[in-house]
């Protein structure tokens, strides 16, 4: 094994630039392949996280308008609006249901103050299966806990930018009093931001639904709500259930699409999967390709080189190689070219990675880091290109050996240079 | 030791070249023989068949009794590795490598190893008389220096034939009269070697002068 590395390694020496010319085309295509993979894996973990705040198995009913009219139904322009009776209907129908949950907005334009500082931002009321539903990730303070729901309690929790524009960076807003449209609250804790979803969270303030309703004194009606199903290990579409069992029940056409929308969690997670598999397949079929254009000039490059060696060649099966020693000793020649330079260019990869993710942090409230997440090459890619390597090395290295390798030694050493 | 029945050779060239045209010849163990004739009289072309570097058509060639014909790559590989040393006219010294790891590489490819490889070079180097020269590479070596080097190699797995295709072709009176003397002291201690030449004072070192003309034997005579 030594020797093999040792005359390889002599007859790379000998045609230095040569080698490294031809190196360099299957540097530039690991480069390039390891570059889409990292990226696709990091756009891959951006979105996924996008949907890290819910329940896989979650789905979200938002009433809209009806556009369409049916007798004896709801008139064009109604807004479809949901109250408990609805929803207790939904959940005898449909017993996949495990929880159920509103997500109130009260009104438009509410001033929120704390002393001088204040803002409009949403005021949510949600019920006490909300965090079942959609996990919300605290920076400090707590979440609504029972005796919140039961009893009514004015607190609330605030998302981090509501945070930043009431209390500033230095005043701990935890137990501090804000005044919603009059009425004061207490902030008992507040909501990490982060993910592009959480963008509507970081300037949300939370309570429960019965302390809005019974403080603000408004109908007990919502236009949002939020289902926890069983997890069945498959995905399933409810969306034609909940709309066929709505619509019958609320008076509107369940064909109407803008009366009614259904957000099922796990199928938009299962579709974003089917395209990151389908940006995987195209990522790797680029790079391979790319790839391809370096291993044909290996291969010509040993074509080359066998040429020039058969001279070489004959003296060593005249002496005794056989012609398998020869086929081995010039693949493994295209062998370490290829590993050599396709590491270099893996390397490189991981080092342009690197480069990227630094460029992305520095632009922190672009968004963009939310969509890429950190550009990384796990463990299997590493090992898949690794062995996609070792297989252009000895393809591009297997022809032109078997070529050189076959012929009786006097041909090969009568040939010209 | 090496025994040929009605040996033919044809080249299918455009116009089809019958080189050797029914050779038979004996060679018995020890014996020191030239072949000799005009250049196309096949004199090369039969030496390359004896070291199983060229294939013949049709007749038999059998060395140390086993028949050399239609063998396997392996087969033939081991042949020309432990029966025969081929030294040739142009050196034929790899390049790249300098003078001790040209004498070892036969020995590589029996599988040898490194310390024993190079144990047994540096001795067939002491009897070329080219220790000092071990480290050298063949464009640091003179045409005399080169030659003895390729003896030293052909020499090296210990075979029981040697031959040699115009080993003084390419060097000066003195340096010929020492490549000989070479041979001539290999021949004494037992070992069968043929030698092509075109030269007779070449010729004349061997017991036996064998001379072709157009593809047959012309004379035989010791």
């Amino acid at each position: 094994m030594f020797e093999l590395i040792k005359e390889t390694s002599s007859s790379i020496r000998k045609h230095k630039t040569r080698s490294m010319l031809t190196g360099l085309g299957i540097s530039w295509g690991m480069f390039i392949l390891i570059i889409l993979l990292g990226i696709g894996q990091g756009l891959k973990e951006g979105t996924t996280s996008m949907f890290s705040d819910y329940a896989t198995n979650s789905v979200w009913v938002t009433g809209g308008i009806v556009k369409e009219t049916k007798i004896g139904g709801k008139p064009v322009g109604s807004i479809i609006k949901f109250d408990d009776k609805i929803i207790g209907m939904l959940k005898a129908r449909i017993p996949e249901i495990q929880f159920v949950s509103p997500e109130v907005t009260l009104g438009q334009n509410i001033t929120t103050t704390y002393r001088h500082n204040s803002g409009h931002f949403e005021i949510k009321g949600v019920g006490i299966d909300y965090k079942k539903i959609k996990t919300l990730g605290f920076k400090v303070g707590r979440d609504l806990n029972v005796k919140d729901f039961r009893e009514k309690r004015r607190n609330v929790i605030i998302g981090e930018q509501v945070g930043k524009v009431l209390f500033g960076q230095n005043v701990d807003p935890i137990g501090k009093s804000i005044d919603i449209a009059g009425v004061y609250f207490k902030v008992v804790g507040v909501i990490e931001g982060g993910t592009m979803y959480g963008m509507m969270e970081e300037n949300s303030i939370y309570m429960s639904d019965r302390t809005l309703f019974s403080t603000f004194g408004v109908e007990r009606v919502y236009s949002t709500f939020g289902l926890l199903m069983e997890n069945k290990g498959i995905t399933v579409d409810y969306e034609d259930e909940i709309r066929e069992c709505l619509s019958k029940e609320m008076g509107f056409l369940s064909s109407d699409t803008r009366a009614l929308y259904v957000q099922n969690i796990q199928l938009q997670v299962e579709a974003f999967n089917y395209l990151f598999v389908g940006l995987n397949v195209f990522i790797w079929f680029v790079g391979c390709c790319i790839l391809l254009c370096g291993i044909i000039g290996v291969t010509n490059i040993m074509y080359l080189s066998a040429k020039e060696r058969s001279r070489e060649f004959g003296i060593r099966k005249a002496i005794g190689a056989t012609s398998g020693s020869i086929l081995i000793l010039l693949t493994t020649e295209s062998l370490v070219i290829t590993a050599v330079f396709g590491l270099l260019g893996m390397a490189m990869g991981y080092f342009g990675l690197n480069v990227f993710n630094e460029i992305l942090v520095m632009y922190p409230d672009s968004g963009i880091l939310e969509i890429f997440g950190q550009a990384s090459i796990n463990t299997s890619i590493v090992i898949a290109s690794l062995l996609l390597l070792i297989a252009c090395g000895i393809i591009s290295g297997l022809l032109p050996a078997r070529k050189a390798a076959s012929v009786m030694p006097i041909e090969a050493l009568s040939q010209e240079n | 030791m090496i025994k040929l029945i009605d040996i033919h050779k044809t080249y299918n060239a455009e116009v089809p070249l019958h080189v050797l045209k029914g050779i038979d010849l004996e060679i018995n163990k020890g014996e020191f023989v030239s072949i000799m004739g005009a250049s196309g009289s096949g004199k090369s072309t039969l030496l390359n068949i004896l070291g199983i570097l060229d294939k013949y058509d049709s007749g038999e060639y059998y060395l140390d009794g086993v028949l050399i014909k239609d063998l396997s790559d392996k087969k033939a590989a081991m042949y020309r590795n432990r029966n025969i040393g081929f030294v040739f006219q142009a050196f034929n010294l790899i390049s790249f490598k300098n003078a001790v790891d040209n004498v070892a590489l036969p020995l590589y490819y029996q599988g040898v190893n490194l310390r024993k490889r190079n144990k047994l070079a540096m001795k067939h180097l002491d009897v070329v008389g080219l220790v000092e020269w071990a480290n050298h590479y063949p464009n640091e070596l003179s045409g005399g220096q080169k030659q003895r080097v390729a003896i030293a190699r052909a020499l090296v797995t210990d075979p029981e034939v040697i031959l040699a295709d115009e080993p003084t072709g390419q060097l000066d009176s003195a340096t010929t009269n020492d490549v000989l003397g070479l041979l001539k002291s290999i021949n004494r201690q037992g070992k069968t070697i043929v030698v092509v030449t075109h030269d007779s004072a070449v010729a004349n070192c061997a017991d036996r002068i064998i001379r072709i003309k157009d593809g047959k034997i012309d004379n035989d005579e010791k």
